[in-house]
């Protein structure tokens, strides 16, 4: 595959990818559990922008 | 002329593949507000910003920076 999921995103290394903290959500990632590449917002942006075209 | 001296670079070259390179925001609260997936051999500069306060790599990588050079160890 051109762009595995590892290249958008990446598990977060605070909560193991649970989203959850000891006073949930996890504070490190905004309790999304993975924290996004750059490739993975110009991608996310891009979709965003042109989605409703 | 602008003298201001640059922001400090670091560079970081993978060492394995699947090496994390993980900002950290600058402020009262510090999230990771990004990251980044290097494969073996692949090299990143990156520069702290008035976003960016804090660097994390993870994963065996050779770090270079103003104050000399380090290395990180592969994830257990
Ligand atoms: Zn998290």
């Amino acid at each position: 595959m051109v762009l595995a999921t590892d290249d958008l995103e990446i598990t977060c290394p605070s909560c193991k990818g649970t989203g959850e903290g000891d006073a949930a959500p996890c504070e490190k990632c905004s309790g999304k559990g993975v924290i996004l590449t750059g490739q993975g917002n110009t991608l996310l942006h891009f979709i965003k922008k042109h989605l409703n075209e | 002329m602008n003298n201001k001296p640059l922001a400090d670079y670091i560079v970081i070259k993978a060492m394995q593949d699947g090496v994390n390179v993980i900002g950290l925001t600058r402020g009262a609260d510090t999230r990771f507000h990004h990251s980044e997936k290097l494969d073996k051999g692949e090299v990143i500069i990156a520069q702290f910003t008035e976003h960016t306060s804090a660097i994390k790599v993870r994963g065996e990588a050779f770090i270079q920076t103003s104050h000399g050079e380090i290395s990180s160890d592969a994830k257990k």
